[in-house]
């Protein structure tokens, strides 16, 4: 439960700054968390037209939200997709 | 017959591997961790000695499958490769065709002007679609990547011109000839590692495989590579199916090929 907690409270942090040391933290946080699989979604899936409004859901492994992340990394004014800091996670293969 | 066949495949592959090696300089592999270009670096490596000879090129747009990522990185290892990223420098505001043409060729201008590569080394397949049919073996293309579709050197008996015009560079397709259940047989017989989305998980599998944009999963149920023969034999549905781009405006893929994209 503690890790799903801090798992979250650094969801909320990824939120509001997605930068390179806040998914760093993610990264390490999600390998001792009980999530396990990952969807990639998006506000509405007629409009998959910006980067901004897709997001991963993230699932433990009985199939339950745990926490859902943007998909991008902000550095300054320079965007990147953050798809890599997911890696130790599963697709689920749901549309 | 099917060994015979995959034989015949293999060794021209092979040759055409090896020709490319003498005639150009500096030659690069374009890799997206994806089934046919994972084909072609075990293929580089049966030609070279166990080797990749060659720089291996990602282009990443920084949203390829997380589980592209970790095989990239398992492979990089188990197989030594030298690989360069290319990493693009994506704008929030993406869609099919502005997306693959500003994530996707512009990374790819970038990387082949620093390292000067005179040729790349890309994995498509005639039966992927239509447009790739139109394709030479070595297929030239100018310093703004254009392909000049309507203005294509011969290729008979299997001599390839490596003529490179206006700073341009030469594509390398040694799987032109291949179509996608040979590359599973392969795959099989070879017990050469690839991505695990390729397996059905929930009922859904991907087929091709592209960025997380743009690609969604086919229905299926096949769980291993017989199971993926198998469906392949029968099904109706086409490879690419699951990628966006190809279902946009008439002609978007001949857009973007003429392009530059791969």
């Amino acid at each position: 439960m503690k890790k799903d907690a801090d798992i979250k409270a650094i969801a909320v942090e990824l939120k509001l700054n997605p930068n390179e040391s806040n998914w760093e933290k993610f990264e390490k946080a999600i390998k001792s968390s009980n999530a396990r699989y990952y969807r990639i979604t998006y506000k509405t899936l007629n409009n998959k037209e910006n980067l901004k409004d897709a997001y991963a859901e993230i699932f433990d492994k009985k199939g339950k939200l745990v926490i859902t992340v943007p998909i991008f990394k902000k550095d300054g004014r320079k965007i990147d997709g953050a798809t890599i800091y997911l890696k130790d996670l599963v697709n689920v293969n749901r549309l | 017959m099917i060994e015979q066949n995959l034989k015949e495949l293999e060794e021209k592959s092979i040759y055409i591997l090896r020709e490319a090696s003498a005639k150009f300089k500096n030659i690069a592999v374009l890799w997206s961790m994806g089934k046919d270009s994972t084909t072609i670096l075990y293929l580089i490596r049966k030609a070279f000695l166990g080797k990749v000879p060659f720089p291996v090129i990602h282009i990443d747009n920084g949203i390829d499958f997380p589980e592209s990522y970790k095989f990239r990185d398992e492979l990089v290892k188990k197989w030594h490769l030298n690989l360069i990223v290319a990493k693009s420098e994506i704008k929030p505001e993406i869609s099919g065709f502005s997306c693959c043409g500003a994530n996707k060729t512009e990374a790819l201008k970038k990387v082949l002007k620093k390292y000067k590569f005179d040729a790349l080394i890309v994995s498509i397949r005639r039966d992927e679609h239509s447009v790739r049919s139109k394709e030479r073996i070595f297929s030239p293309r100018d310093k703004n990547f254009k392909w000049d579709y309507k203005n294509q050197p011969a290729e008979l008996w299997d001599d390839y011109s490596s003529k490179i015009e206006n700073e341009g560079h030469i594509r390398i397709h040694p799987l032109l000839d291949w179509n996608e259940i040979d590359v599973w047989r392969y795959i099989k017989q070879e017990h050469i590692p690839v991505n695990p989305l390729y397996f059905a998980r929930n009922g859904f599998r991907y087929r091709s495989l592209g960025c997380t944009h743009c690609t969604i999963p086919i229905k299926s149920n096949a769980k291993t590579i017989d199971d993926i023969i198998k469906e392949l034999k029968t099904t109706t549905i086409e490879e690419r199916a699951g990628r966006e781009q190809d279902k946009e405006k008439e002609f978007v893929m001949q857009r973007l090929r003429a392009l530059g994209y791969l």
